[in-house]
């Protein structure tokens, strides 16, 4: 009954794409009853989640990273060419 | 309602650069997707009906562009044929003999004061920038795309049990990553 901490991990990451089994979830919960370190793991896993899932809502949050000046004109150039294209 | 694309560049082209570039990693794929969006969007733009705002509609658009541009690749060199070692651990190095942590996870703050801190975001942002890319993207398009598991099996044309190894592994380089930048003791 009682799983390794190897398991854990796996588990844990498993039950963030699927539903785990009510086995699978108690032994977790047991296994987490009597590990400091899984316990912070599984702390450690909620919390990247949460902060992907933020950074999906705000994909440009705390980035810098601008468009190239260079990249701009080209795709510029691209969009006149389009437009007189489609005027004909 | 006069619709000037190049303006959409002007007003919307850092935000879709960051968007692209958050979920590709890699500079010239987010141009390139950026360049094919707006494209597509001229050609469109007669049925944009104007419902939702202007930076949603190009987003939308750009989240195609960009799947299309991740799957074209995997299909070129699936993700199956990527050399280990790359950088990420792996149980033999996370676990010893008993299955217990070699190297205990560390202590972090609560989640929530995680998201508010910016030494949290910074830690992230280097620790995304250092996983191998197509890994990255693979992680991303299931943690900031929210597709499911199933979903991504499709698009890349990936078994399920490579899709879970996969995000197994990422999930515990980033893990291990952040913990060597963020833990207490």
């Amino acid at each position: 009954m009682m799983i390794s901490c190897k398991d854990v991990a796996h588990l844990v990451s498993a039950s963030q794409d699927e539903d785990l089994s009510v086995t699978n979830k108690l032994q977790i919960r047991l296994h987490l009853l009597i590990c400091r370190g899984c316990r912070r793991f599984d702390r450690q896993m909620h919390t990247l989640r949460l902060a992907m899932r933020q950074l999906g809502r705000e994909p440009g949050r705390n980035s810098t990273a601008e468009l190239p000046d260079e990249v701009r004109e080209r795709i510029r150039q691209h969009l006149r060419a389009a437009r007189r294209s489609s005027n004909k | 309602m006069t619709l000037t694309p190049e303006s959409w560049l002007d007003e919307h082209g850092t935000y879709l650069y960051r968007y692209a570039l958050t979920l590709t990693r890699d500079e010239s794929m987010a141009e390139d997707a950026i360049q094919e969006c707006l494209l597509a969007a001229l050609e469109h733009q007669a049925s944009y009906q104007g419902k939702a705002a202007e930076r949603t509609w190009l987003t939308g658009i750009l989240r195609h562009k960009l799947l299309d541009a991740i799957r074209r690749e995997h299909r070129e060199i699936p993700v199956e044929t990527l050399n280990l070692p790359d950088g990420l651990p792996d149980d033999a190095s996370l676990f010893d003999h008993t299955e217990h942590w070699i190297d205990q996870p560390r202590r972090w703050g609560k989640p929530e004061a995680m998201l508010e801190s910016t030494l949290f975001w910074q830690a992230l942002h280097y620790c995304l920038e250092h996983m191998p890319k197509r890994l990255a993207r693979l992680f991303l398009l299931r943690e900031m795309e929210e597709m499911d598991t199933q979903q991504i099996c499709q698009e890349l044309q990936i078994s399920p049990t490579n899709v879970w190894t996969q995000l197994y592994r990422s999930r515990m380089g980033l893990r291990q990553c952040l913990d060597r930048k963020l833990g207490g003791p």
